[in-house]
C-alpha cells in the first residue's frame, strides 16, 4: 500500500482539479449549497412546524447537521461510481483498488473543510465564542472518515456486480436523511422511536459534533462508541468484502 | 546473460465465464438450475519461464490469450489455475495513456500517468524535461489534452512510459499506433533497452516487426503453447 502513495494522491488530486475545472463557480458551491439547504429547512420546520430544539436554536443545528451529513452523502455517491467509471485503470493496471475508495473520499474533503470553516464562521455570529474541544472533534471526523471509506468499499464493489444500485442508492440517500437527527436534534424523537435513531452510525457523529461545536459539552459517551462501533464494523467488513471480490475485478467490469 | 529466472509461470489456466449472470433472471437460472455453462479456457496449461535480460515476443491471433498472459505477468488478472512467479518492478504497457484525463493539461497528465505507472514526483520531475523532449509536444505542455489530436496523445504517453525505468517491462501491441515515424521511435527506444538488457516480454500479432526485436518467440494458439 505504502508504495502506492504517489498514486493516490495524485487521483485525489485529479478528481479536486476535474471537479473544480468544470464548475464556472467552483468551490462556491461548497458554501451555497449547505447555505440554501440550511436556509429551506430553518423555514419549513423553524418558522412553519415550530419544533421544539430546546436550549438552541433551530439554524446552528442543521448547520451542523448538514455541514457533516452533505460529506457523508457526497462520499456515497463518489464510492458508488468510484471503480465503474476507473474500468481502463482496472484492467490495465496494478494496484490496489482500494485506493480509488480511498480517493473517492479524500477527493471530498476540501469540500467539507471549506463548508466547515464557512459553518463555523455563521456560529461566530449566532453564539458566544468559545475554543471547541478538539478532541472529540479530532475522534468525531475520524469516525465519520472511517465511516464513509467502510460504506464506499462496499457500494463500490457491489456496484460492479449489480448495476441497479446506482438506481436505489439517490432514495436511499434521502430516506436515511430523514431517519437520521440531520434536520432534527435527537432529543426531538419520541420515545419509542429513539432506538431507531440511536442504532445509526452517524446519529452520534451529528450530535456529537453539535455537542462539541455548539453547546461546548462532550459528547454522549454510550452515542459516540455506537457511532465508532458501528463505523468501523462498517469498515472491517467492507475491507473484507471488497477484498474478496477485489481479485475478478479486471474480469468482470 | 545469467540464467536467473525472474518470470515462471507454472501449468497456468484462465477460465473465463461468457456473459456472467447479471439479470435477475440469470441468476435465478444459475442459482436453482445450476447453468453454467458458457465457459472458456482462454489459456490452458501453459509454462514458461524467462530470463533476466530476455527479450521475449508472444506471438498469435487474435483471440489466442496471448494478451491474457501478458495481464498475469503484470499481475492485472489473476490465474484459475496454476503458480505465477514474477521477480522485480513490473511496467505494464497494455495502452497508451491510460488514466490521462482530457480536462487536465499535458503537464498535469505526465505527473499523473507517471504516478500511475510507479512513479515518484521526484523522479518525473528529473525526468520532466526529457520526457516533453522526447514527446515533441512542448508548445502544448500547458494546454489541456481535450485540445491535443491523438497522434499528440499517444506520443506524450509513449514518452513518459520509456521513462519509468522498470526491472520487467510489459508491451502489448496497442503500441504500434501512430506514423511510420513514430513507429520507428518506437523500435529504437526497444532496441536501447534490449541492449541495457531489460527484461521485456511483447505480444504482437506481428511476427516481422516481433522478430526485429526479440530473439526469443512463443506462438500461441487457442490458449495453449505451439512449437
Amino acid at each position: 500500500m505504502w508504495q502506492y502513495r504517489y498514486l493516490l494522491m495524485y487521483l485525489i488530486w485529479r478528481d479536486i482539479k476535474v471537479r473544480y475545472k468544470q464548475a464556472f463557480f467552483g468551490v462556491a458551491w461548497a458554501i451555497v449549497s449547505p447555505l440554501i439547504q440550511v436556509t429551506v429547512f430553518t423555514f419549513i420546520f423553524g418558522g412553519i412546524f415550530r419544533l421544539s430544539t430546546g436550549q438552541t436554536n433551530y439554524f446552528p443545528i442543521v448547520l451542523v447537521g448538514f455541514t457533516f451529513w452533505n460529506f457523508l452523502s457526497q462520499c456515497i455517491t463518489s464510492t458508488l461510481v468510484a471503480l465503474v467509471t476507473n474500468t481502463d485503470l482496472i484492467t490495465k493496471v496494478k494496484f490496489p483498488k482500494i485506493i480509488l475508495v480511498i480517493s473517492a473520499v479524500g477527493g471530498r474533503i476540501p469540500d467539507l473543510i471549506v463548508t466547515f470553516v464557512f459553518s463555523l464562521f455563521l456560529l461566530l455570529f449566532l453564539q458566544p465564542f468559545f475554543i471547541p474541544n478538539l478532541f472529540w472533534f479530532a475522534i468525531l471526523f475520524m469516525t465519520l472518515i472511517l465511516l464513509a471509506v467502510g460504506i464506499g468499499l462496499i457500494l463500490s464493489v457491489t456496484n460492479v456486480y449489480f448495476r441497479d444500485i446506482t438506481a436505489v442508492i439517490p432514495v436511499f440517500i434521502t430516506v436515511w436523511l430523514f431517519l437520521t437527527p440531520v434536520v432534527y436534534p435527537l432529543s426531538s424523537v419520541p420515545a419509542n422511536y429513539m432506538i431507531l435513531a440511536r442504532v445509526n452510525p452517524v446519529t452520534g457523529i451529528l450530535e456529537g459534533m453539535r455537542n462539541v461545536l455548539i453547546t461546548n459539552q462532550p459528547p454522549d459517551l454510550l452515542l459516540t462508541l455506537t457511532s465508532i462501533a458501528l463505523s468501523v464494523g462498517l469498515l472491517i467488513f467492507g475491507f473484507l468484502y471488497f477484498s474478496k471480490l477485489e481479485k475478478n475485478l479486471a474480469d468482470i467490469i | 546473460m545469467s540464467n536467473e529466472i525472474v518470470i515462471s509461470l507454472e501449468k497456468v489456466s484462465k477460465k473465463y465465464h461468457l456473459g456472467e449472470p447479471r439479470k435477475f433472471t440469470e441468476i435465478f437460472d444459475y442459482i436453482f438450475h445450476n447453468r453454467r455453462d458458457n465457459i472458456f479456457w482462454a489459456l490452458k496449461d501453459i509454462s514458461i519461464k524467462i530470463n533476466k535480460g530476455e527479450a521475449v515476443g508472444i506471438v498469435g491471433p487474435n483471440g489466442s490469450g496471448k494478451s491474457t498472459i501478458l495481464k498475469i505477468i503484470a499481475g492485472i488478472v489473476t490465474p484459475t489455475k496454476g503458480k505465477v512467479e514474477v521477480i522485480g518492478k513490473v511496467a505494464a504497457l497494455l495502452e497508451l495513456g491510460t488514466g490521462f484525463h482530457t480536462d487536465l493539461t499535458g503537464r498535469e497528465n505526465i505527473f499523473l500517468y507517471g504516478a500511475i505507472m510507479g512513479m515518484s514526483p521526484d523522479q518525473i520531475r528529473k525526468k520532466f524535461e526529457k520526457i516533453v523532449d522526447f514527446s515533441g509536444v512542448r508548445e502544448f505542455i500547458d494546454t489541456p489534452l481535450k485540445h491535443y489530436s491523438s497522434g499528440m496523445r499517444v506520443r506524450l504517453a509513449f514518452s513518459v512510459a520509456i521513462n519509468i525505468d522498470p526491472d520487467i517491462l510489459v508491451v502489448d501491441e496497442a503500441l504500434a499506433v501512430g506514423d511510420v515515424e513514430f513507429q520507428q521511435k518506437c523500435l529504437q527506444v526497444f532496441e536501447n533497452f534490449r541492449k541495457k538488457k531489460l527484461t521485456m516480454v511483447i505480444v504482437s500479432h506481428d511476427l516481422s516487426l516481433l522478430k526485429k526485436i526479440c530473439p526469443r518467440l512463443i506462438l500461441i494458439e487457442n490458449g495453449g503453447i505451439k512449437n
